[in-house]
């Protein structure tokens, strides 16, 4: 009986293990290495030493679901200047390019003072996972 | 015999009330409840939409912006059902592009719609987007790339007042990309002070948390079972000992 109860409690233990593992080491590190893992480095478009530059071709909306998908956001704003994507200490800002998009990463810091014209109104709380909503309101559905 | 009357009364009455107080009791409840019933049945899932008239300012300012860039007028509306809760546009808030052809020739409309159905309905509460525009049926702009962008009808359906609003701002990029319009939209120019950036916790925690749960209960099963299995030795060890104990004094062994 013993043997039993241990070796099913190892068989749980294991598969625990590996989800354990899949989740601390699966994809990428961070939406920064993200990022530079799955675009184009364009270092002639960066913004000095503050932000680092990458290129799709694919437009803003689909590159902003990619990274959404990979990484969520803690924070999202979608205007006709781009799209911006807040994580917890790193920006994404992706800018229409041609047909494209400019990827632009960058510090929370620097990139927050660099868009506060967008995004100052409302403290980029935007409408990402850990935010309810920028504007608030009534929400309950049945 | 004057004192004898009361005497025999006295019973009669208090039954009397009492059964009078049961009465009120049973009536009490059964207003309670019937109460309970109306407020339930005539209750709606959600409150009254109302829109935040800021921010529908700051919306129509932002989308005044585009539409000198674009050419193109840009305008929302809310509505539950077919009751209009909200509108507006790059020609201000209340105005539709479509109130004033001469000034908006070509536009781009979000059109969400969204009804809750009461507690005790059986249909489903909705929501649902439409774009419509008279640029041209070549250039349609796709609703789902309001999907992409993280304002979907899922979200309407959670927040139409605001997100609505969300889905108005998204629409000169999305008109960019479908090839109707031209040149990315400049940001505004920083006024006053910023409001400060708000906490916004681990990346690893919001994004893998589902899986670290998982992995989580799958380790604290595997502790139960170590422990349950430690029970249930010990207590089949008792069940022996004893077993051969009976045994023993049956034998006429010692122990």
């Amino acid at each position: 009986m013993r043997r039993i109860c241990y070796l099913v409690a190892g068989c749980l233990a294991a598969v625990g293990l590996v989800i354990g593992g899949i989740a601390a080491f699966s994809g990428s590190f961070s939406p920064r290495s993200y990022v530079d893992k799955h675009y184009q480095r364009a270092a002639s478009r960066d913004i000095g030493t503050d932000a680092r530059a990458y290129l799709s071709a694919k437009p803003p909306s689909r590159v902003a679901d990619e990274i959404s998908r990979a990484w969520s956001p803690a924070g999202r704003h979608a205007d006709g200047s781009g799209v911006y994507l807040r994580y917890s200490t790193d920006s994404v800002v992706l800018k229409p390019n041609d047909t494209g998009t400019l990827i632009l990463v960058e510090a929370l810091r620097t990139a927050y003072s660099r868009y506060s014209g967008t995004l100052g109104g409302n403290g980029w709380a935007g409408y990402g996972e850990g935010n309810s909503g920028r504007r608030g309101g009534p929400g309950s559905g049945k | 015999m004057p004192g004898g009357s009361p005497r025999v009364k006295a019973p009669a009455v208090s039954q009397r009330n009492r059964k009078r107080l049961i009465d009120a009791i049973w009536l009490g409840v059964l207003a309670v409840v019937t109460l309970f019933a109306v407020t339930y049945c005539s209750q709606d899932s959600g409150d009254a939409v109302a829109v935040d008239e800021a921010g529908a300012q700051t919306v129509a300012a932002d989308l005044a912006r585009a539409s000198a860039v674009h050419g193109i007028c840009y305008g929302w509306q809310l509505l539950d059902s077919t009751t209009p809760v909200s509108s507006g546009s790059n020609l201000g808030v209340g105005v539709r592009v479509t109130d004033s052809p001469e000034r908006c020739p070509k536009f781009v409309e979000v059109r969400g719609t969204y009804h809750y159905y009461p507690n005790s309905s059986d249909l489903e509460d909705y929501a649902q987007y439409n774009i419509v525009s008279n640029i041209g049926r070549s250039t349609r702009i796709d609703p789902a790339g309001l999907e992409r962008l993280g304002v979907g009808a899922n979200r309407l359906l959670d927040d139409p007042a605001a997100v609505i609003l969300d889905a108005a701002e998204a629409l000169p990029l999305l008109a960019l990309e479908a090839g109707a319009a031209e040149g990315p939209v400049p940001g505004p120019s920083a006024t006053g002070t910023p409001l400060p950036v708000r906490e916004g916790g681990s990346d690893f925690l919001r994004d893998r948390w589902v899986l670290l749960v998982i992995s989580g209960s799958f380790l604290l099963a595997a502790a139960l079972t170590v422990v349950l299995g430690l029970l249930v030795a010990r207590m089949l060890d008792k069940v022996d000992k004893s077993d051969k104990a009976k045994k023993r004094q049956k034998s006429g062994k010692p122990a």
